[in-house]
């Protein structure tokens, strides 16, 4: 790996200026991801800024009025374990748990995971699922958005330089909302998401209020099935409506073959695991 | 004493697990530079210039490229010498050295290498093993590499094709046409296995320096001190006591490390530079350096309607890669192999050892024997469903027995094959029902077993001391590689000076001091330096005996040993502790006694007709697996394996329990998803981000170790080996299972990954109810 200098603000402000000084330098957060891509030479910054130093970045606060605040030097361990992401987004906590191993959650931040933007990874399709947004700051303001828009394909974000996301916000649930996360797999447990699934189900009475489906790990960027989400809208879930929308998120997706699935094997399993998911999310509400 | 048989605590274990073990990667010495290497971007391509001018000139830069090759013998390779240090005109494989690079730190070293310019004119390329067998495949050595001294020639010519084919084994007994005649039925399917990774976690590292004498010094992690030795003296023209190999603990090997790999470059590099070079791979680089051999295995079987098994044909092509390595030795260790552990009495196997564009492929813990096993013993539950005999049952018909002659010629006395299958079955349950699916689900049982050899002839010296103190000393370069070699051959010595375990240290190699062994290789640690260490133990014994007889006045015959002293059978109040006895020998309690012994293997195969004597000792193992395969996306989930070996006696049954769990999981990684990916000639999944090994989440929910115990005729206390037993059968096992669960539909390519088992339920629909 080449040489580098390594800057270490204590304060968001002071990191900020110094990304808008050298629009060269590379924030670091928990590494796993910029630390491979250094060694690999595919990232060569002479210079670094190191966010785990600075306290505004940190720390995961609830309320039921705005939601959950995640700060974006949250490691994916933190957001995992933490009380309020256990009982309000059980499904956010399993798609922290089921990422790689942990040794890597304990290092590995939110806000570094969607940054990076890397189409393998489980959190990003959740959040989305969860209609989170991203705050964003630079040295000139700070703007808000939602992180659906945030991911503009593999790797790219709207981030531009000198800016950094400083907080994900998850708006609260409605009362009694679903739901689930699906990771798939096809070699190792530990292995990146061959497929994720992420449903988030609102519902009235026993009609779908609102529905949301996100494919993760399959295209650029994770999915939405929208087609298949207006379908739902005002309905009873039965196994035919589940199986017609699974079938949308099939056609829904433009998967990418990799040494984890081909294309055709992505695309089926993605009907597979949508039906699937929404079949546990329907099966839990009668429970 | 009761040294043999017990559970002994390693030694090195709470060292490692604490930090304190200095492994190669750790070496630092004064004025050492850092070495980093410019590998080929291209498959296949003549190599037309190499302008390092620009890199020279650097500030404390020294490169090292073909043009320093001349004064030497560069090429290397335990069978062929075919490797160079870097590319002399051609590379063959992505990862291929071209030139290095030595310079105060790994970082000016790295960025010294973009200063290095290379032309290359691209090459056809040939990627599989078959094609490239082929006569009008592109051939990768246009000439003809000369023999290794080491090795016993297999006359490639024989078995081509093109000239990519560079060793092949051929052996054949009865009348493989009358054989097939008297068959019932047919078999004949292929079965591929594609090249996995080791996942050693210490990389290749080296350091060398040349002292004042002009003599070679190197530490290296490898497992082949002795060898290596052997290889760098013929490099640059040294006798064996010009170099010397020095070997710290290994941070595990599986076979990456044995023979010469970055050594010859290693020691090139800090020759020109004057100074000590250390050299350490990245991942990726390891991943260039190693792999298992790929393998397509064409296999036809004739069998009578009782299930008799009367005629086997194996051809089997081995996807040795750029170099052959080891390959000419482990696709003739598979091709004898080839027909499994049965009686059969028609058969003709004959393997390929195969020049492709892949990295090299190498030694890799069972070495060319899963390759064929994954191919029979699949194919033979195939036999067992169209036959309707239980597949155990097949098994047992077929299984080699106790005095019967092998394909080789090899007579196997006292095989416990049969033992460790029933054992596996009971363990696994086979016979009762199989447990009730989950509605989309399928759950299969399957059974496998499996024969390996071990490298023949070979030998092994030992050097044990016996200080003042009565403490022992055991000199060996048997390398500890992380298989616990230290604590059972500590074992072995204790046993036979009847002393406690702890009063035994064992030496880690050093070639100028520690005698001469063959290699920490092919199951044989156990076996032939721990019987070479018992003898040399044996030795002293008898020393302290008939000093103790002068010194008691007694007669050798009326004593004898225990708990460190020697005594008077009857009255044990006569007795001098060994301490006591050196104390009156030297009139000092200072001196030693020594003993030294080589255990040596004899025999080998003929060339011509592929029999001999293949191997000193005989490993059988067998595995049971329990499957659920999910019916929608094609993912099997073992849920429950036992496995077995006879390792003829247990010297430490924990340490052959975790070798049999870590056969096990290496092997359940190969069975589902590990695989090197090449996309056009290039690695697509060089890192552990990307090639996927198996986690302790991915350990079945259940696992046996059984440990059978048929002693051998040679191995100390009738000890066989362990390292390498059960790794052959798993993935069989588990193929089984998965067809079982499908009714029938069988995935005949490795991995057996949801994708293929997917294709594998759609292409037999009654599979699905």
């Amino acid at each position: 790996m080449q040489p580098f200098e390594l800057l270490q603000p204590r304060t968001l402000e002071d990191a900020l200026d110094r990304l808008a000084d050298d629009e060269e330098a590379r924030p670091l957060a928990g590494g796993t991801a910029l630390v491979v891509l250094m060694k690999h030479a595919l990232l060569r910054p002479e210079r670094l800024v190191n966010l785990k130093r600075i306290p505004a970045l940190q720390g995961i606060d609830w309320s039921s009025e705005t939601g959950l605040r995640i700060g974006a030097l949250t490691t994916i361990r933190e957001v995992e374990q933490h009380q309020a992401v256990r009982t309000w987004f059980p499904a956010l906590a399993e798609a922290c748990h089921v990422v790689a191993n942990v040794r890597i959650r304990n290092l590995a931040t939110l806000g570094g995971n969607l940054a990076h933007a890397d189409y393998q990874s489980d959190p990003p399709a959740m959040l989305i699922a969860l209609g989170a947004r991203v705050r964003i700051r630079s040295v000139s303001g700070e703007r808000e958005e939602p992180l659906e828009t945030f991911l503009v394909s593999g790797y790219q974000t709207t981030l531009e330089p000198g800016e950094l996301v400083t907080d994900i916000l998850v708006p609260p649930p409605t009362a009694g909302r679903r739901m689930q996360y699906l990771k798939f797999t096809t070699r190792s447990a530990e292995d990146r998401p061959c497929v994720g699934v992420a449903v988030s189900l609102g519902l009235e009475g026993t009609a779908c209020r609102d529905l949301r489906v996100v494919v993760g790990a399959v295209s650029s960027t994770p999915v939405r099935v929208a087609e298949g989400e207006e379908l739902a809208t005002g309905k009873v879930l039965t196994p035919d409506l589940i199986d017609e929308i699974a079938g949308r998120a099939a056609s829904a997706v433009d998967p990418i073959g990799d040494v984890r699935g081909s294309p055709e094997y992505k695309r089926r399993l993605v009907q597979v695991l949508v039906r699937r998911s929404l079949l546990g999310s329907v099966t839990e509400v009668s429970a | 004493m009761t040294a043999i048989g017990t559970s002994v605590a390693r030694a090195d274990g709470p060292l490692k697990v604490t930090g304190q073990v200095q492994y190669t990667v750790d070496t630092q010495l004064p004025g050492m530079l850092h070495a980093k290497v410019l590998r080929s971007p291209y498959p296949h391509a003549r190599v037309l210039a190499v302008d390092a001018t620009a890199a020279a000139a650097r500030p404390g830069v020294v490169v090292l490229t073909a043009a320093d090759l001349t004064n030497l013998d560069h090429a290397f390779g335990v069978a062929l010498r075919d490797q160079p240090i870097v590319a002399i005109d051609r590379v063959r494989f992505v990862g291929d050295p071209v030139a290095a690079v030595a310079a105060d730190t790994p970082e000016a070293a790295e960025a010294a290498l973009e200063f290095i310019d290379v032309e290359y004119e691209p090459l056809e390329t040939v990627m599989d093993p078959e094609a490239a067998a082929a006569d009008d495949a592109p051939v990768l050595h246009p000439v003809e590499r000369p023999r290794a001294p080491m090795f016993v020639g297999w006359p490639a010519e024989r078995f081509r094709g093109s000239l990519n084919v560079c060793s092949g084994y051929h052996v054949e007994q009865g009348d493989l046409d009358a054989g097939f005649a008297s068959a019932d039925h047919v078999f004949e399917d292929t079965y591929r296995v594609p090249p996995i990774h080791h996942g050693n976690l210490e990389p290749h590292a080296a350091v060398a320096s040349w002292d004042h004498r002009g003599h070679l010094n190197v530490i290296s992690s490898t497992q082949s001190p002795s060898i290596v030795r052997l290889q760098l003296a013929e490099i640059f023209g040294l006798t064996e006591n010009q170099v010397r190999v020095v070997v710290p603990y290994v941070g595990g090997a599986y076979g990456s490390k044995v023979y010469a790999k970055i050594e010859p470059l290693v020691a090139a590099i800090a020759r020109k530079a004057g100074r000590p070079v250390r050299l350490v791979l990245t991942r990726e680089e390891v991943f260039a350096t190693a792999a298992r051999h790929a393998c397509t295995v064409h296999i036809r079987t004739g069998v009578r309607n009782d299930g008799t098994i009367v005629a086997r044909e194996v051809r089997a092509f081995y996807d040795t890669g750029a170099y052959a390595d080891t390959g000419p030795r482990a696709s003739k260790k598979g091709g004898y192999l080839a027909g499994g552990p049965y009686r059969i009495e028609h058969q003709s196997l004959t393997s390929y050892c195969v020049y492709t564009n892949k990295a090299p492929a190498v030694a890799y813990r069972g070495f060319g024997v899963p390759q064929v096993v994954w191919a029979y013993e699949s194919q033979m539950d195939d036999i067992a469903a169209r036959l309707a005999i239980d597949p155990l049952e097949l098994r047992r018909r077929n299984l080699i027995r106790d005095g019967d002659t092998f394909v080789t010629g090899d007579v196997l006395r006292n095989p416990g094959l049969d033992e460790a299958l029933e054992a596996v079955a009971e363990a696994g349950d086979w016979g009762s029902p199989v447990p009730e699916a989950r509605p989309g689900f399928a759950i299969g049982r399957g059974v496998a077993c499996a024969i390996k050899s071990t490298s023949t002839p070979s030998n092994s010296a030992a050097s044990v001391r016996l200080n003042a103190d009565g403490s022992v000393h055991l000199l060996t370069s048997s390398v500890e590689i992380g298989q616990g070699s230290t604590t059972a051959l500590a074992q072995v010595i204790a046993e036979t000076l009847s002393i406690p375990v702890s009063r035994v240290t064992v030496s880690l190699p050093d070639t100028d001091v520690t005698p001469f062994d063959q290699s920490t290789i092919s199951s044989r640690t156990t076996f032939s330096v721990g019987r070479a260490a018992t003898d040399a133990a044996a030795k002293i014994r008898q020393q302290l005996m008939s000093l103790a007889a002068s010194q008691l006045e007694a007669a050798v015959t009326d004593l004898d040993v225990d708990e460190g002293s020697v005594f008077v059978r009857g009255s044990r109040d006569r007795s001098l502790t060994f301490a006591e006895i050196i104390r009156r020998h030297f009139g000092s309690p200072a001196g030693s006694l020594f003993g030294d012994s080589v255990f040596q293997t004899r025999g080998g195969l003929d060339p011509l007709t592929g029999k001999g004597k293949a191997s000193a000792t005989w490993f059988y193992s067998a595995a049971a697996a329990e499957v659920e395969v999910d019916l929608e996306t094609g993912k099997a989930r073992v849920l429950r394996i036992a496995t077995s070996a006879d390792v003829g006696k247990a010297i430490n049954p924990a340490q052959c329990h975790l070798q049999n769990e870590g056969s096990m999981l290496t092997a359940l990684g190969s069975a589902l998803f590990e695989e090197v990916v090449y996309d056009a000639g290039q690695p697509t999944n060089s890192s552990f981000l990307d090639y996927g090994m198996p986690s302790l989440e991915d350990h079945p929910l259940e696992f046996h170790s059984i440990l059978v115990e048929h002693p051998s005729e040679d191995g100390p206390f009738g000890a066989r080996g362990v390292g390498e037993s059960v790794i052959s059968p798993v993935a069989p096992a588990i193929g089984n299972a998965v067809a079982a669960a499908l009714g029938g539909a069988r995935v005949r390519e490795l991995p057996i990954s949801p994708e293929r088992v997917l294709a594998a339920v759609d292409q037999q629909p009654e599979a699905r109810a």
